[in-house]
């Protein structure tokens, strides 16, 4: 094998990221979308944006800051990392600002859809805009003067405003106007003909500036976006009460460092320096934009527009039917495959337990969950019911912690045991275990899923969820639990691997044993479906894998940073990577071993964060039935050609859409629905 | 039908669940958590105040899981690291404050019975227990329990302080190098075996049974070519002494990092291994079985069984069985000691009701007949009182040191000096245990004197109550009986002092 820099061996995680949310954008100018879809597409991306930069941008600053200076696993300083990484976003942000304000904007006035500026309403219109300034905006919105009295006020994450230069009686003054994150963002007009007509309410708020400062002149203003560093970073072993702890950082997170400021490219230039100085930001690192400062307004926009003909078809999920779900599930192991069947009988298994008069307890994790989750209703119930619920709720899952923390203690009040897990360690498998008696018996009932418990989400991840009454799984899942909630050491498994402890090896030996298959009966293949690809001792061992003649197929909708098909590396690896219409969140292992497929599911991509630290679970299918129809799933999965981009040697990948190609995931919905 | 057992080992605290399921017992949670109470009392005598603490603290989670699965049916049990602390009723005391729940402390006896009897349940078809003469031998962190069973039958059991954190703590307590702390563990274990070999010299085994819920899994890591069938398997002698082998060479974190063992077993496994080959050196098997339970298991299927342990197995029997062991061993009159437990058993059977004593008294008198002559090993002079102090030095089968010293002094009072104050065995007893063992010596003085010659001569006795204040004894005999009559003459006023009965004897002679 021969010895390669780093940054040739690998693609940089954070760079792969950026590559990724560039398949996001090209799905937002690719014309075969129907028009919505490709605006809802432009605001994921805006919105994954805004997510890097306070998450991956800010620590890589404070790495800097700290005066860290040596070489990550793939090879790169943290200053290099950051050249390179402004380098791209430069790149995309571009592309994103020339698509919307070019392409997009043009489609939409074919469509009828139009922003516009103040200047272009008619009379009506400008009087409804005028209308909500005085009844909503005027009175939610506070200016605040900055001088030397009152310092440049802190403004939360993701907050857009207005730095105002004011004048009265020859002094000039500086006013910061913060528009709160709660108003829409948009403002959908009145319009007689039919048409979608919107408004910006920084536009309305700019029109109507003076109103703030009577007595003053507006001399200048701009408006301008703040980012600030959210990762949360807290010492868990020294800190007795999580939540508590996690409620602080909440509160201190408006302190938080700025990571990007953008600007909107006519700032005069007077004003630029105030910025940077109120804000500690740098001025060479300000980001002009040529238009809107932030694209997920678009959310709020799509939102208001009824337009089917401009979205996606419209599909049901298929429900299966279920009469009884215990009795379902002892009847067999069973697996649904969403969005295109329904999430309802996971919920269902919930609603049943919380019911039923025989079930004695519910122990289930949470991690992401919408906020008017059944599942939660249910599991209130249930505690009512006086039945022992225990949740296990992962409050730190990423920008979700506000929201978390108002379920955890609704569940706690109505009863529930709710644990939270081990300090360091993400609590990220997806498990509920029901125990019920049955003529005075113990029967347990055990599901698990690749994705959360989140009717929302259902709708748009392809997640996996297997169903099970088998007591081997039981018994694993109850251990697990007792783990995690500190009643007990690890015991041996029977049907699961988890990590942090195991699961690494547990693949290693999978692959060493395709290596050995391949050596012997020249058949060593590998699938594997993930969301990332990131840990480099995983990818060491797929090249070494790949180096003795392994055919290895990867699936990786985000981050990879593996690269394929490079002469005695990894020439017999292949990756894909589809980005659609439903975000591929499944994950799915197969391995050869000499012509009996093992398949696995798991909620664990290949990153060295759910190796070791994510409690994490990886299960094996032992049902024939099962099996086939999860390889087959693979197998279409790898004949895409709608949505499949092919990681190419040279780090980038090649889109492979061909005019009549299959689309894998409208397959399912019509294979679902039969 | 759900069962839970507690229990409060020396290194950990378990909570195992079960309900029946056929024949069989299903586990529905097994919990451990680590708690080195041991470290405490082998090392300190006591066990520390936040040992206490933590143990509520896990006993009330363990009472959250219990209640999800509904569980009525709980037994909370202790062994040596509570057995032996300074401060066990005190811990006792506050547990139950603050849990509600009576923990059993169990010794050596109570292990190996439940293991004994789980063991003859869950091996039936696996392997002919009752017809077996086997070493069980059950390895805990604070000790190594033995016990020696002819078919069925439970002759000894006897309780070595080799439990896996004990040697792990001696060897702590060693200066000297690696090898050096090897050889003196060695030693050490082998010290211990030495005395089993010495009391058993002729010890005729067939297997040996080890129970084993830790270690053996890990046996594949360092045997490659070990098969485990199932949690019932057999390790041949050669796998042992390679294990020793392999184990010695290195250091326990070697040890983890080769044999993928968690580190705390690491520590304690080659303490194992040293004592595996040492139940090899002890009975010159090829091959031990290994049983993968625990005894938190035993216990629970105990529990669970629907039928009593079998009557052959019963608490009575078994005892019996480790006092015919003991004659043999103490060289007694064997012959006698069953004739007096014999007639004991007769006159306590009509009497008990007039004395006021239970079904339950009848099995300290019927181990003092066997064992009140065992004092004559050291001296027939006086050898009431070596009776006294050698019973009370033995380990018997499920009774407690209480139960003991009652024995013991029963079969001290056998003859001679009635119970006095002065005597300080009898004087550690209470009120009631002491009203107990006045009238239970009486009844085995009267026993003993009926077979005074030690020739059996009594064919039959009749009990008789005449009246309210008097029972008549009706022996009948072929023989000479008057020596047998001097004895009932000289123990007469003994018994009525004690009973208030009147008691007079007929002799029947027959032909």
């Amino acid at each position: 094998m021969p010895v390669l820099d780093p940054k040739e061996r690998y693609i940089h995680r954070d760079l792969s990221w950026l590559k990724f949310n560039g398949r996001v954008l090209e799905e937002a100018s690719d014309e075969s979308n129907p028009l919505i879809e490709r605006l809802r597409f432009l605001a994921i991306f805006s919105n994954n944006f805004d997510e890097f930069l306070m998450v991956r941008v800010a620590g890589l600053l404070r790495l800097i800051d700290s005066g860290y200076s040596a070489k990550d696993p793939f090879g790169y300083y943290p200053q290099d990392l950051y050249i390179d990484i402004k380098e791209q976003i430069n790149v995309l942000m571009s592309q994103a600002y020339t698509l919307h304000d070019t392409k997009i904007k043009k489609e939409l006035a074919k469509n009828k859809i139009f922003f516009k500026n103040f200047e272009e309403l008619n009379n009506e219109q400008k009087r409804h805009a005028k209308k909500f300034f005085d009844s909503t905006l005027y009175s939610i919105i506070t200016p605040m003067a900055v001088d030397q009295g009152h310092p440049f006020p802190v403004l939360p994450s993701k907050t857009m405003a207005f730095a105002v230069i004011l004048k009265r009686q020859d002094k000039t003054h500086l006013a910061i106007l913060p528009i709160p994150q709660i108003v829409p963002r948009v403002l959908k007009l009145p319009s007689e003909t039919g048409e979608h007509d919107f408004i910006l309410i920084e536009e309305i708020i700019s029109q109507n500036l003076k109103n703030f400062f009577k007595g003053y002149t507006v001399e200048n203003f701009t408006l301008f976006r703040v980012i600030r560093d959210s990762e949360i970073s807290i010492s868990e072993e020294l800190s007795p009460d999580l939540l508590k702890a996690i409620e602080t950082e909440i509160r201190k997170r408006s302190k938080a460092k700025v990571v990007h400021l953008a600007v909107h490219k006519s700032c005069a230039d007077d004003l630029l320096p105030v910025l940077c100085e109120g804000l500690s930001f740098p001025k060479a690192e300000v980001v002009l934009l040529p238009g809107e400062l932030d694209l997920t307004y678009i959310f709020g926009m799509i939102s208001q527009i009824d337009r089917p003909d401009l979205c996606y078809k419209p599909f049901m999920p298929r429900k299966v039917q279920i009469d009884n779900i215990f009795e379902k599930m002892k009847e067999g192991d069973f697996i649904l495959h969403f969005p295109y069947q329904s999430f309802l009988p996971t919920v269902e298994l919930i609603q049943a337990a919380a019911k039923d008069e025989n079930v004695l307890a519910i122990k289930m994790t949470l991690y992401r969950t919408n906020e008017d989750s059944a599942i939660i209703k249910a599991l209130k119930e249930a505690a009512k019911n006086r039945k022992q619920v225990t949740v296990l709720v992962e409050i730190k899952a990423r920008f979700d912690e506000e929201r978390n923390i108002n379920w955890v203690k609704e569940l706690e009040d109505s009863g529930c045991h709710v644990n939270y897990g081990m300090p360091g360690l993400k609590i990220h498998s997806k498990m509920a275990l029901i125990v019920r008696k049955e003529e005075n018996r113990i029967q347990r009932y055990v599901h698990l899923s690749t994705g959360n418990y989140n009717e929302r989400t259902s709708r748009i991840y392809t997640d996996i969820s297997y169903f099970t009454a088998n007591d081997d799984f039981a018994r694993d899942i109850s251990d697990i639990f007792n783990v995690i909630t500190g009643y007990s050491v690890p015991a041996p498994w029977k049907r699961i691997i988890a990590s942090p402890t195991d699961l690494r090896k547990y693949f290693f030996d999978l692959i060493d044993r395709e290596i050995e298959c391949q050596k012997k009966y020249k058949n060593g293949y590998i699938f594997a479906k993930m969301n990332a690809l990131e840990d480099t001792a995983m990818i060491e061992k797929l090249y070494q894998a790949s180096s003795e003649g392994v055919k290895i197929r990867l699936l990786v909708r985000g981050i990879c940073s593996l690269v394929p098909g490079v002469p005695d590396l990894s020439e017999n690896i292949e990756v894909h990577s589809i980005v659609g219409r439903f975000l591929e969140h499944s994950r799915m292992y197969i391995f050869n071993n000499n012509g009996t497929p093992r398949v696995f599911l798991s909620s664990a991509d290949w990153m060295r964060r759910n190796f070791d630290s994510r409690v994490e679970i990886l299960f094996e299918i032992y049902k024939e039935e099962i099996k086939d129809h999860l390889q087959k799933i693979t197998e279409l999965y790898w004949k895409d050609t709608q949505k499949t981009r092919v990681l190419m040697p040279d780090k980038d990948h090649k889109h492979i859409k061909t005019p009549s190609g299959f689309s894998v995931q409208e397959y399912f919905i019509s294979f679902y629905a039969a | 039908m759900r069962a839970g057992v507690i229990d409060i080992g020396s290194n950990s605290i378990k909570l195992t669940i079960g309900e029946r399921q056929g024949d069989d017992i299903k586990v529905l949670e097994s919990l451990k958590s680590v708690l080195p109470m041991g470290k405490y009392t082998f090392f300190k005598g006591s066990i520390s105040q936040e040992i206490i603490k933590q143990t509520i603290s896990l006993i009330q989670k363990y009472q959250q899981t219990l209640k999800e699965y509904e569980v009525a049916d709980l037994t909370v049990i202790a062994t040596t690291a509570v057995r032996e602390a300074r401060n066990k009723d005190l811990f006792l005391d506050v547990v139950k404050r603050k849990t509600g729940l009576d923990i059993d402390v169990l010794n050596v006896g109570d292990v190996i019975y439940y293991i004994d009897s789980y063991l003859s349940q869950k091996l039936k078809k696996a392997y002919p227990i009752l017809e077996k003469n086997l070493v069980i031998a059950e390895l805990g962190a604070g000790s190594f329990d033995i016990s020696l069973m002819q078919k069925g039958y439970t002759l000894m059991n006897v309780g070595f302080p080799i439990g896996t954190l004990r040697l792990k703590q001696f060897m702590q307590s060693l200066d000297g190098s690696g090898q050096e702390i090897l050889q003196a563990l060695e030693e050490a274990v082998d010290h211990e075996f030495l005395y089993l070999k010495n009391l058993y010299p002729n010890l005729n085994v067939d297997d040996i049974i080890l129970i084993d819920e830790n270690y053996s899994v890990y046996l594949q890591n360092i045997l490659p070519n070990k098969k485990r069938e199932s949690n019932f398997f057999q390790l041949k002698a050669s796998e042992a002494q390679e294990l020793l082998e392999k184990l010695t060479e290195i250091n326990p974190d070697e040890i983890a990092a080769t044999y993928k063992i968690p580190v705390e077993m690491a520590n304690t496994i080659v303490g194992y291994t040293f004592i595996l080959n040492g139940l090899f050196n002890l009975t010159k098997s090829k091959h031990i079985y290994i049983l993968e339970t625990s005894l938190a298991e035993a216990i629970l299927a105990s529990m669970l069984s629907t039928s009593d342990v079998s009557t052959k197995k019963n608490k009575m029997n078994q005892l019996i069985s480790v006092a015919n062991f003991l004659c043999q061993q103490y060289c007694l009159d064997i012959k006698h000691a069953r004739h007096v437990a014999d007639l004991s058993e007769t006159i306590f059977t009509s009497v008990k009701e007039q004395l006021g004593l239970t079904e339950n008294d009848l099995l300290y008198l019927i181990l003092a007949a066997y064992l009140h002559d065992i004092g004559i090993f050291i001296n027939n002079r006086a050898h009431h009182k070596h009776s006294e102090y050698i019973i009370n030095g033995l380990n018997l089968f499920r009774l407690t040191e209480e139960e003991i010293k009652v024995i013991a002094c029963i079969a001290r009072y056998h003859r001679r000096g009635a119970p006095s104050s002065d005597h300080p065995l009898y004087n550690s007893l209470d009120l009631q245990k002491k009203i107990l063992v006045q009238k239970l010596s009486a009844i085995l003085r009267i026993a003993n004197a009926f077979d005074r010659s030690h020739k059996q001569k009594t064919k039959k006795l009749e009990v008789n109550l005449t009246s309210k204040e008097e029972i008549a004894l009706n022996v009948h005999t072929t023989h000479n009986f008057l020596l047998e009559k001097a004895g009932f003459m000289e123990n007469k006023n003994f018994f009525e002092e004690i009973t208030g009965h009147k008691i007079t004897l007929n002799i029947k002679q027959q032909d």
